[in-house]
Order: structure tokens, then C-alpha cells, then sequence
């Protein structure tokens, strides 16, 4: 089941976009809704609070009167980071790249510049993407971290300092952590394959257990493969 | 006086003069031969040199010397009347320290003062002789002319801090003639004293004071200019959102040939504005350090964004929490742009807003450092090896009225300092 949520002041354009909407679902086949609203209300803070279902948002920026599209996103963001935003547009692109990184908006579509197009190729894209939203999360006193699943590369143990290093795509994050406990608080992806190295399976290209390392989807190879836990693989 | 003594007299004063000249020469770095013209000028002032002397008030006395000693250089070498004035003061100085040391010593030296008493004019004359070669020595230690040199340059650059020196200088003299006629060594020392500190305090409540009414008048001047830069700003962007709108609608209705022209001229006018920020319910002085901070981002290469939506007013904060405020968004804002510079994406993104009973302001940005999540904001625990560590450890101590809350989601690093209204 996918939502999707049409936020938008000009009834023609909605209209239009549930149209689109409706004419890609119809190829696909899969269960949906669609909720539109003309501003931000009370109602529309509950569709932004319910996290029981998928939601791809679609908000005009320039809403009159009521609080901008972009405060809505806000909203949405505050504690739902999964649903999909698409921000539809006029032309100023000057917060575009800001906000595509910082808010994780999946895309700004301009309203008079083949929009159809546009729209359709987010929506099966966003259908057909694979809903991954599994996160790794720990807090203390000084920080509250998340990392999506996808994004750890592997883990593995320093021999010097005796600690964690998660290895995500762009960042090391260092953590006091042993090797069990971070394996609870991650998913079935996440295989041990040397004594002091967890890796995420969906990131390595492969295993050489002979020679003890393995080669990640980032083409980085690592000396840290080791035949006993080799079971663990074939699981 | 004696006739006898007329010739002697003068050829000291000519003597003396010849002293001054060299010493001017060798201070101003100046060249210049003596000539025929040069002679006949230092007759005449050796000529005025003694007849001054034979006046028995000690303040005309002193002015005397300093007007022919000015007259003297400034006829000889031609110097700026400033530079001339500086060295001639320069080196009375000097000759008044040299004139005080050789009378001390003279005094300390010789067992019957009363035996040279009686030989007065004699006494004069070797007196002066020895003082003009004491004087020409000493003018020759090298510091003396690097600190001439020193001095002459801070003039040009604080003119009014040497014309205050000076007149310091000319006190101390004014006072010295006294006290060689009238009063005690303590009382004119603490005479001395006393007007030093009263013209040093006047003279930095003075400066002050005109320091601050000028900064008044820029603060005003900048806050009208700021509210008219405000003004330009906002009719720009609805004047520009408008053009772009009726480009569009033309486009809309226009053949496909014509519509890549139109395509052309949306985007000449799709270039971004550097500054479209909307700030203006933000304190000037807040206001400031966030364009400083954001000119200092777009000259790295970030991209520098805010979204204020809050309509606070800051006012209602004590002066303390808006000081300390100030401060810690300083510090975040340094740390974000540090932290973003070397990253794909070189995002910092400044968030204002109001929820509840709390004011919120969320600096955000993206990173590409190790992270240790023990050790962050701790003591000297830095993401940039640097082991300085002070800016977020400091910012989480600084007050504890203003919370601070770290998060870190992927790349992003967010720091959210909360205020209760």
C-alpha cells in the first residue's frame, strides 16, 4: 500500500497530477490512495503523523496564505524521514540543492517545464525502489546517531584503540562498542566473517576465503575474511 | 659681562651649533653639504644662541632655544616643518639629559662648588664645551636614531597619540625650568606624575568618546541602509518571480522555436542571488555575524542557506542568554563550515524557528570526518586532529539556560541550540 499526498492551493494543476498519478499506478498494479489537500491543517498533520503506511508527499512550495510547502516538509521531517517528498515548483532552484540533502527531498519538479514527464518518472521510480529504511541508531548523553543500513559498508574492530569503526560510504564513525552488541542492533544483512569484522552483505562483490579478504561494491578490498566464519555466508 | 669672554662665547655657540648640525644630519639622514649659506645661517643663529644665553629667565630661555634650534634645521636641510619639529624636540631631549647628567656629576665630582662659583663665565664656557662633545657622542648611539626613526613613523600613523607625547614633553620642561629656580625635587616629580595621569585619562576618555559617537553614527547609518537593502531585496526577488512567470506563461503559448529563445532568456534570469535571506526579525548585531559567517561559506564554495520562520523577539532575552547566544551560533557556524569545506556536497543550513515554548535555531551541515560518538564534545576532542577541541566542549558549558542537542544522520551533522521563551 502506497499514500500519496497532494498538497497544493491550485485545484486545476492537482487535478492534473492526480490524473498522472493515477495512469502510472494503473500500469503497475499496486494498492493505493490518494489524499489531497488545498494547505496545512490539522488533518494533514495527522497523514504527516501516521507512519503505518508508505507516503509520497507532493507539495506545491507556494501555498497563499498557509505555511509554504517547504514548512511542511519540515513537519515531515521532524520524525518521519522514510516517506518520499516531491516538491512541485515554479523556477527558483536557489535552495534546491540545500534542501534535496538536508530535508532528503526525492525531487523538484518546475510546474510549467514537462511536468508529466517529470512526474512520472519519479513516481516508478520511487514504486520500484527497493523500501529500505532500516537504520542503525545510538544515543548517549552527548549524541543521537542514525545511519541507514545501506549506507554501513562494514565494521570492524581497531587493534590499537580497541574500538568500533563503522565504515559508512562517506564517514568512519568510532564507537565503544563490542562486535555482539552491535550485531543486535543491526539486521540480517549484517554477517560476521572474521573474529574482529562485520560487513554488510549487500555491499560486497566478493569473498575470497582463501586469501582472506573481500572486495566491497566501492571496489575497496579488505584483509579481513576468515574461513571459520565462512558458515556464515552460506547461511 | 666681560669683554674678555665675548669671543670665547661666541665661538661655544658656534661650536654648539655645529654639534646640532651634525646631529641633525645624522638623524634625518640628510646629505646636505655646508655650504657659504649654511655658514652664514649658523653664524647668526650662534649669534642668537648667545645672546639668549645671557637672559637669566630659564622658561624663555628654553622656548628660545627650541624656536632657533627649529629654525636652524628646517633653514638648513629643508625637511616637512613635522619631521623638522620631531627631531628638534627629539633631540632637546637628549641634550636636556645630557645637561642634567653632566650637572649632576659635576656637582657630585667637584669638592668646592664655591671656587667655580666665583669663576662663573670660565665655567660656562668649559661647561658648554664639555657638553657639546658628551652630546655629539651620544647622539651617535645607534638606538637613539632607530628610536627617532621609530617615533617619526608612529607620527604619521598617530598623530594625534605624539602631539599628546609631546605636550607631555613640553610640561616636564615647563616644570624642569621651575625647579631648577624654585621648588624641591619630590614636589616637582609628583607634579610631574600627577599631570602625566590626569592628560593620559583625559586623553583615553577623549579618544573614547569620539570613538563612540562616530560607531553611533555608522550603526545608524548601517541600519538605514540595511532596512533600504531589505526593501531592494524583497521588490527584486517579487519583481524577478513575476518576469520569470510571464516567461513561462509566453512560453506556454508559443510555437516550439520560439520557446528555446524564451528557454534562453529563463535562464539569464535564473542566475541565484547571492543574498536572499530573510533576517530581518533577527537582532542587528545576531544578524551581523550570520552574513559575516555567510560570506565567509560562499567564499569557501558552500552553500550557505536559512530559513527563518520565526517571528521572535529577541529582546525579550537578558542580555546575557543573547550575548552567549551569539556566541555559540558563532562557534556552531565556524564549526559547520569547517566541517563542510571538504565534503561532496558543502552544505551549511541554518534553520530559525519557534515551537511551543521554545525558540530553536538548527545549524546543520554535511561532514566527512572521523567521528568518535565517546568522545564527541568532550575536552580537547577534535574531528580535525587538531586536538583543539574547544569550540563545541565550550559552547555545551557556556550557559545553561541555552540547551544544545547533537545529531548526526548519515553525512548530516545538526547541532540545535533551544531557548524557552
Amino acid at each position: 500500500m502506497i499514500k500519496f499526498i497532494l498538497v497544493d492551493d491550485d485545484h486545476e494543476l492537482s487535478s492534473k497530477i492526480v490524473k498522472i498519478i493515477e495512469k502510472n499506478i494503473f500500469k503497475i498494479n499496486i494498492e493505493y490512495c490518494i489524499e489531497r489537500f488545498s494547505s496545512y491543517n490539522h488533518s494533514l498533520q495527522k497523514v504527516i503523523d501516521d507512519c503505518s503506511v508508505q507516503k509520497v508527499f507532493i507539495l506545491d512550495i507556494n501555498l497563499g496564505e498557509s505555511i509554504s510547502g517547504l514548512e511542511i516538509a519540515k513537519k515531515i521531517r521532524k520524525n518521519d524521514w522514510d516517506s518520499e517528498i516531491i516538491f512541485i515548483t515554479n523556477h527558483d532552484k536557489m535552495f534546491e540543492n540545500v534542501y534535496r540533502n538536508i530535508f532528503k527531498v526525492f525531487a523538484f519538479i518546475e510546474k510549467f517545464i514537462s511536468l508529466e514527464e517529470r512526474l512520472e518518472e519519479c513516481i516508478i521510480s520511487i514504486i520500484n525502489q527497493k523500501s529500505d529504511f532500516g537504520k542503525f541508531c545510538f544515543s548517549n548523553s552527548k549524541i543521537d546517531i542514525q545511519i541507514y543500513y545501506k549506507d554501513i559498508i562494514y565494521i570492524y574492530r581497531d587493534t590499537e584503540d580497541r574500538k568500533l569503526i563503522i565504515k559508512t560510504t562517506n564517514n568512519k564513525f568510532i564507537i565503544n562498542m563490542s562486535i555482539k552488541d552491535i550485531l543486535k542492533k543491526l539486521d540480517n544483512r549484517f554477517k560476521q566473517i572474521h573474529r574482529a569484522c562485520v560487513v554488510n552483505t549487500d555491499r560486497v562483490n566478493m569473498y575470497n576465503w582463501p586469501k582472506g579478504y573481500f572486495i566491497l561494491d566501492t571496489n575497496e578490498k579488505v584483509d579481513m575474511c576468515s574461513k571459520k566464519y565462512k558458515v556464515n555466508i552460506d547461511e | 659681562m666681560n669683554n674678555i669672554y665675548e669671543i670665547p662665547f661666541f665661538l661655544t655657540s658656534v661650536l654648539t651649533v655645529l654639534v646640532l648640525v651634525f646631529c641633525y644630519r645624522y638623524f634625518l639622514e640628510n646629505n646636505k653639504k655646508i655650504g657659504i649659506y649654511q655658514w652664514i645661517i649658523i653664524i647668526i643663529i650662534a649669534f642668537f644662541i648667545m645672546q639668549n644665553n645671557l637672559r637669566e629667565d630659564m622658561f624663555l630661555k628654553s622656548v628660545m632655544i627650541l624656536i632657533l634650534n627649529f629654525l636652524l634645521s628646517y633653514a638648513i636641510f629643508q625637511e616637512s616643518i613635522f619631521k623638522t619639529i620631531h627631531m628638534v624636540l627629539f633631540i632637546s631631549i637628549i641634550s636636556i639629559f645630557t645637561d642634567l647628567v653632566l650637572s649632576i656629576l659635576i656637582i657630585n665630582v667637584v669638592p668646592d662648588i664655591n671656587y667655580f662659583n666665583t669663576r662663573m663665565q670660565l665655567n660656562k664656557i668649559i661647561f658648554s664645551i664639555i657638553v657639546c662633545f658628551s652630546f655629539y657622542f651620544i647622539c651617535r648611539i645607534p638606538f637613539l636614531k632607530k628610536l627617532a626613526i621609530v617615533l617619526l613613523l608612529i607620527i604619521e600613523n598617530k598623530k594625534n597619540n605624539i602631539i599628546m607625547l609631546y605636550l607631555i614633553f613640553a610640561i616636564i620642561a615647563t616644570l624642569y625650568t621651575i625647579y631648577i629656580s624654585h621648588i624641591n625635587t619630590y614636589i616637582y616629580l609628583l607634579i610631574v606624575l600627577i599631570i602625566i595621569f590626569i592628560l593620559m585619562i583625559s586623553s583615553l576618555y577623549f579618544k573614547e568618546k569620539y570613538k563612540n559617537s562616530l560607531l553611533k553614527i555608522k550603526n545608524k547609518n548601517l541600519i538605514e541602509n540595511q532596512i533600504l537593502f531589505n526593501r531592494y531585496m524583497e521588490d527584486y526577488r517579487i519583481l524577478r518571480h513575476n518576469l520569470l512567470n510571464d516567461l513561462i506563461f509566453i512560453k506556454s503559448i508559443c510555437s516550439a522555436e520560439t520557446q528555446e529563445i524564451i528557454n534562453e532568456k529563463i535562464s539569464k534570469y535564473s542566475v541565484l542571488p547571492k543574498i536572499l535571506y530573510n533576517l530581518n526579525t533577527v537582532p542587528e548585531g545576531l544578524q551581523g555575524i550570520i552574513y559575516l559567517k555567510s560570506s565567509i561559506a560562499r567564499n569557501s564554495g558552500i552553500y550557505f542557506y536559512i530559513d527563518n520562520f520565526s517571528k521572535y523577539n529577541y529582546k525579550n532575552l537578558s542580555s546575557k542568554i543573547y550575548v552567549d547566544l551569539c556566541e555559540i551560533i558563532s562557534i556552531s557556524i565556524d564549526n559547520a563550515i569547517e566541517a563542510s569545506i571538504n565534503t561532496k556536497d558543502k552544505i551549511v543550513y541554518l534553520n530559525l524557528l519557534e515551537e511551543d515554548h521554545y525558540l530553536y535555531i538548527d545549524i546543520i551541515n554535511t561532514f566527512s570526518n572521523d567521528i568518535s560518538i565517546d568522545e564527541i564534545g568532550n575536552l580537547n576532542y577534535s574531528t580535525k586532529k587538531r586536538n583543539s577541541g574547544l569550540g563545541l566542549y565550550y559552547i555545551i558549558s557556556l550557559n545553561r539556560k541555552i540547551k544544545i542537542k547533537k545529531r548526526i544522520r548519515d553525512n548530516l551533522f545538526k547541532i540545535s541550540i533551544i531557548i524557552k521563551k
